[in-house]
Parts: C-alpha cells; sequence; structure tokens
C-alpha cells in the first residue's frame, strides 16, 4: 500500500527532475528599460572618469589655473590628438572584433535551432506513430491515469452520465429553492405567539 | 509502472517544451539587427570623437549615443549568451527525456 501511494510521487519528482521548468517570458519593455538606465549609468560613469582624467592630466602637464581653461585649447591640445586617436582605435576595434563574434553567435544560434527542430520532430514523429498504433486513446492523461496506483474512490469515475444526472439534480433543487423563495407568506403571523407555541411545546 | 496515456502526455508536453525553447532563441533578423548597431555606434563615436576638435566638443554628444548603441549591443549579445546557454543544458535534458519515452514505447512495441 505504502508502495503504491509512493510510486507516482516518486515519479513526479522525477520527472520535475528531469524536465527543465517552463519559465515565463521576461517582459521585454521591463527588460530593455532597465538595459537602458544601465547603459546610462556606465555612459556617465565612463564620461566623468574620462573628463576628470583628462582635467587632471591637462593641468598636471600644463600647470595653468582653472579659469584660464578653454574647450577650444583643449581640443587643440597634443593630449586631446593622442586621447582622440586612441579612442577613435579603441571603437574601431570593438567595431572590427564585433564581426567574427557575431559570425560565431550566429552560427550557435543556428546549430542550437536546427537541433531543437531535430528533437521536436522526432518527438512529433513518435506521437504521430503513437496515434496511428492507437487512435481511439485521448491524448492527455485521464484522472485515472495521473494517478494509477490510489485506490479507487466509491462514485468518482462513474462517467459523463452521472455528471449530468448531478446537474439535474442541482438544477432541480434550485428551482425548488425559487419556488419556495417567490411563494406567498402568511401575512398575519404572530412572531410571538409563534415562539411562545414553539416554548410549550405545543 | 506509468501508464500509456501518461507517457503520451509527456510526449505531449516534451513537444510543447521544445517549441516554447525554439521560440526563444534568437532569431537571425536580431544579429543583423545588432550588427547594424554595432556598425552605427562604431561610425557616430568615431565622428563624434574625430570633429570634437572643430565644433569645439559639441560632438561629443553623438559620441554618447554611439556609445549608448554599443554598450546596447553588448548587453543584448550578454543575454542571447546566457539564454544560449540555459537552452543549451535544457537541449540535453530534453534529449534525455526523450530517450527515456522512446525506449518505454520501443518496449511496448508501438
Amino acid at each position: 500500500m505504502i508502495v503504491r501511494r509512493l510510486v507516482p510521487r516518486f515519479e513526479r519528482r522525477e520527472s520535475k527532475r528531469r524536465m527543465p521548468k517552463r519559465e515565463a517570458p521576461p517582459n521585454p519593455v521591463q527588460e530593455a528599460g532597465r538595459r537602458h538606465i544601465s547603459i546610462m549609468a556606465w555612459v556617465s560613469a565612463v564620461a566623468l572618469s574620462f573628463a576628470l582624467g583628462s582635467f587632471v592630466t591637462h593641468f598636471a602637464l600644463l600647470g595653468e589655473p582653472i579659469s584660464q581653461f578653454s574647450f577650444q585649447a583643449f581640443f587643440m591640445s597634443p593630449f586631446w590628438s593622442i586621447a582622440s586617436t586612441a579612442l577613435v582605435c579603441f571603437v574601431l576595434g570593438i567595431g572590427f572584433a564585433y564581426v567574427p563574434f557575431s559570425w560565431y553567435r550566429e552560427d550557435a544560434n543556428r546549430a542550437l535551432r536546427t537541433e531543437y527542430r531535430d528533437l521536436r520532430s522526432k518527438a512529433d514523429g513518435l506521437r504521430e506513430r503513437a496515434d496511428a498504433v492507437r487512435p481511439s486513446q485521448p491524448l492527455l492523461p485521464t484522472k485515472r491515469d495521473e494517478s494509477p496506483h490510489q485506490p479507487e474512490q466509491a462514485g468518482e469515475d462513474e462517467g459523463p452520465q452521472d455528471i449530468a444526472a448531478v446537474i439535474s439534480e442541482m438544477s432541480a433543487a434550485i428551482k425548488a429553492n425559487l419556488r419556495e423563495a417567490g411563494a406567498p407568506r402568511p401575512v398575519d403571523v404572530d412572531l410571538k405567539q409563534a415562539l411562545r407555541s414553539i416554548s410549550s411545546g405545543k | 509502472m506509468i501508464s500509456d496515456a501518461a507517457l503520451d502526455a509527456r510526449l505531449q508536453a516534451l513537444a510543447i517544451d521544445l517549441a516554447i525553447a525554439d521560440a526563444n532563441i534568437s532569431p537571425p533578423s536580431a544579429a543583423r539587427k545588432r550588427s547594424r548597431k554595432v556598425f552605427r555606434g562604431v561610425v557616430l563615436t568615431m565622428a563624434g570623437i574625430l570633429f570634437a576638435a572643430q565644433t569645439g566638443g559639441l560632438t561629443l554628444l553623438i559620441c554618447v549615443a554611439g556609445v549608448v548603441d554599443l554598450l546596447d549591443v553588448l548587453e543584448e549579445d550578454a543575454a542571447t549568451m546566457r539564454l544560449q546557454a540555459r537552452l543549451r543544458g535544457a537541449l540535453e535534458q530534453y534529449n534525455g527525456a526523450y530517450e527515456r519515452i522512446a525506449i518505454e514505447k520501443a518496449r511496448r512495441d508501438w
């Protein structure tokens, strides 16, 4: 008896362990918003640190007071020419490096998609074969299939006729209740007298 | 001993899971879109840096837009890579589940 009860539980646990969970797809709008906020934070941090670094370097190199600082002079200085060249090379490097990276990513995605579709077609083929062999049986499990080892309760699996009987009984009961509620009540009933008669046992 | 209907239900659930996972794999159009975005980012950043001296630093604003594009693409790629790794792991589990179901069905002479 205990073994009978434990087997379906074990099967359920096993299937949970083996089959990966179906995750709800993330909300793309929320995700994009979060990503943009993080990117803006990144960009501001990088821009601030770069500006601070360039200011410090500029004043350390030239030894000028801040009041004499001009952007025009800064952008014409050798510091900016070196820094801009380095930045342009860095950005170009990122661009060139991205090309083979994107090829690789695309290829990996294609391979993964092919593998998923192969497995899916195999599963579909197996299903079709099973349907062809046993066309009369339903695909979805019934209550009995999910818990085959549990003892049957009386009146549980009696079929759709019984459901119809229960529904007709329920509707008859509802109609009877409505009839009672709709019936005219006696108007001239004295409640005090009725209570007195109940308490005296008449 | 699992019943036939439960086995069929597992097979059906597996097919549904595979379809969902297949739909989650990033399509090639998304990769092309990201490549275009990288190109735009590189061009904007370079233009912003190169023309900063002539415009007194105003084009650095374009540069910011370019950097945002680049970082956006890098983040999207990282998310796609994470998803791909997860799907790769899931595929192995799905393969195992399919093998078990196929063996069970073969044992029952289906």
